[in-house]
């Protein structure tokens, strides 16, 4: 039983092309025993790819591939020791349930007493139960996605590989089932790999969340550390909704920050607004974009002094009833504000003061996107 | 018009139509118990006797012989050129598919008379007019369209994806073609195949052009009689059989894989 320090896979250096197309660049990943690694990013970010290149289903481009410590990289899909499970299920539409489940055993040579029994105990633990002669057609989207995951479980692999698996099932039933994966991914300690494109499954699911973005991954952390330090631009604003408002700034000789709207704040007093303390004299001067949150944005009704860092335009109020989204004018820029209660006070039209709540802002550089990061 | 009434009149159209398509069969059934020797309406009487006649018919049998020959080495060759062609245009880009596609259906697109001309200019000069190859290399010809239009069809139920998940979950790539691909593709290779050999079993125009005296098939031999002696009971009573031989066909494999929506 492999403990939780132990690497069950490695990728090192994975590029793929198609013709001068590369679709993933310098993937380096290590995935750790037991635990759920997501792989998320928007459509077309190479995931997908990285997971069938994973399985073996597309031949990887340049690179290594480590299955527990043994190079798999030139290994058919056949003889890789992982389950998959496809986004469209891909159930044998010839065999019932307990055929399509029995599969992977028999192509094993598993005697039929065992095939038996084990198909059994997968049926149990996916919750299908005694559904083992359905054919595959009378069985609705839930119940062939549960099938699917069992004929993959079954083989007690070292690696189990998702595509997507709740993007075909309605909203109501993915909070459910999104629940039942993660419980019996832990309940098996199976290490696991779950590609999809919604946060929020990432954000709930996952022990570490691997950001891809063209091909490459941006960041890889625990899902809150994803959302609290982000490491560039692309992350801040692909995790949160509604996304991070960002602003343009110049920190000139002097140090001090200029905003669009007109602030000019030293920078000694802005740092406590900054997510990250930081010696003044590190920052170079230049261009930068400032990121704040929309909980992080605060409005007044009126100018308070220390606190107030530009005016702005209510455009319009949302009030989703826990709380209420401003979206307000500043300068040039549209931004919107999360409030966590009723707003009856303001109302569109009105002017208003902003401020950011304290150490919440973050500053990147305005080339590369990437976030500065001081020391603490 | 009322929704009613036009509900009404379109059935009442329909069963119309129905009725005239099916009128000629009804009438060879009757000729066919008919024990009189020339057609009449209403008929004589009910009897086999030409049935009878049909079956000891030494000319007739001969004919039944080499078209069902004709027909199954057609559909055999049809199959081997056909399945792959039809695995090709489903699984392959290339450059010029959809001409290729085009040329693979092109004889069914043709009226039938335009192809016999060709062939019988063809085989003129290669002096293969008459010859029993000729005759099955033309019906291979006529044969693969079908066969390959239900492989494609049935393929197209066969999602990609199925192939490799029997891979990732053990099987090498001859296994997975073996129990996933090829029994999802037999229904339509079934029904191409059955469909190729009715086809050619029943073809007239272009058997008439090129086959020659040594090689005579039912449907030439009926032909033939017709021109020479006029209606002929016994090949009204051979006819018939036929016609409930592939209506029993037809029957049968509803019932086994309700190819209907193959087709």
């Amino acid at each position: 039983m492999p403990s939780s320090k132990d690497i069950i896979l490695t990728i090192a250096g994975l590029y793929k092309s198609y013709g001068d197309n590369y679709v993933l660049k310098n993937i380096n990943l290590d995935v750790y025993a037991g635990e759920l690694l997501i792989l998320l990013g928007p459509s077309g970010c190479g995931k997908t790819t990285l997971l069938r290149i994973i399985n073996g289903q597309i031949e990887s481009g340049s690179g290594t591939l480590l299955l527990s410590g043994k190079d798999i990289t030139n290994v058919q899909c056949s003889k890789r020791d992982m389950g998959f499970v496809f986004q469209s299920y891909a159930l044998f539409p010839h065999m019932d349930v307990a055929n399509n489940i029995a599969f992977g055993l028999r192509m094993r040579k598993v005697p039929k007493g065992e095939i038996k029994k084990k198909v059994d105990s997968a049926l149990e633990t996916v919750h299908l139960a005694g559904l083992g002669n359905r054919k595959i057609n009378e069985l609705s989207g839930g119940q062939q996605q549960r099938v699917a995951l069992a004929r993959a479980l079954v083989l007690r692999p070292s690696l189990l590989l998702m595509d997507e698996p709740l993007s075909n099932l309605d909203a109501k039933l993915r909070a459910s089932v999104r629940v039942e994966i993660a419980q019996i991914q832990k309940a098996l300690g199976i290490t696991t790999i779950l590609v999809t494109h919604d946060q929020v499954e990432a954000m709930t699911m996952g022990d570490r969340i691997a950001l891809m973005q063209d091909g490459i991954i941006q960041q890889i952390s625990k899902p809150l550390d994803i959302y609290e330090y982000p490491a560039n631009m692309f992350v801040a604003s692909f995790d949160g909704s509604p996304s991070i408002n960002f602003f343009r700034v110049q920190i000139d000789e002097n140090y001090s920050l200029i905003s669009e709207f007109g602030a000019t704040v030293p920078i000694q007093s802005f740092r406590e607004y900054l997510k990250c303390n930081f010696k003044v004299t590190e920052v170079p001067e230049g261009e930068y974009i400032l990121g704040v949150r929309p909980e992080d944005i605060l409005i007044y009704n009126q100018f308070v002094n220390d606190h107030s860092v530009a005016k702005g335009l209510i455009t319009y109020i949302e009030p989703l009833g826990s709380e209420t989204l401003v979206h307000l004018k500043v300068a040039n820029t549209e931004i919107v504000s999360r409030l966590p209660r009723l707003v009856t006070d303001m109302k569109s039209n009105d002017e208003v003061f902003i401020s950011f709540r304290p150490s919440s802002c973050h500053l990147f550089e305005k080339e590369s996107g990437r976030r500065i990061e001081f020391a603490q | 018009m009322s929704e009613k009434v036009f509900n009404y009149s379109t059935t009442i159209l329909a069963y119309l139509v129905l009725f005239f398509l099916l009128l000629p069969i009804a009438m060879i059934i009757v000729g066919a118990v008919n024990p009189a020797p020339i057609f009449s309406f209403p008929p004589k009487g009910v009897s086999l006797v030409w049935f009878n006649t049909f079956l000891q018919s030494k000319e007739y049998q001969s004919a039944i012989r080499v078209s069902t020959v004709v027909a199954s080495y057609a559909v055999v060759i049809g199959l081997f050129a056909g399945i792959p062609a039809a695995f090709a245009l489903d699984r392959y880009q290339f450059a010029a598919k959809n001409i290729v596609h085009s040329l693979f259906l092109s004889s069914m697109m043709l009226p039938r008379v335009i192809w016999a001309i060709g062939l019988l200019q063809f085989y003129s000069n290669l002096k293969m007019l008459g010859s029993l190859i000729g005759l099955i290399l033309a019906h291979v010809m006529m044969v693969m369209p079908y066969v390959i239009r239900m492989v494609l069809a049935s393929l197209s139920f066969v999602n990609r994806d199925l192939e490799t998940a029997a891979q990732s979950l053990g099987a090498t790539p001859r296994r997975s073609f073996l129990e996933i691909t090829l029994p999802l593709v037999l229904p339509g290779i079934i029904v191409g195949a059955v469909l190729g050999f009715v086809v050619s079993f029943t073809d007239t125009v272009i058997a008439v052009f090129i086959s020659g005296v040594r090689n005579i098939t039912f449907p030439v031999r009926i032909y033939v009689q017709q021109r020479g002696q006029g209606l002929d009971p016994v090949a009204i009573a051979g006819s018939v059989i036929v016609i409930l031989v592939i209506f029993m066909i037809e029957i049968i494999g509803e019932k086994l894989f309700k190819w209907s929506r193959f087709m």
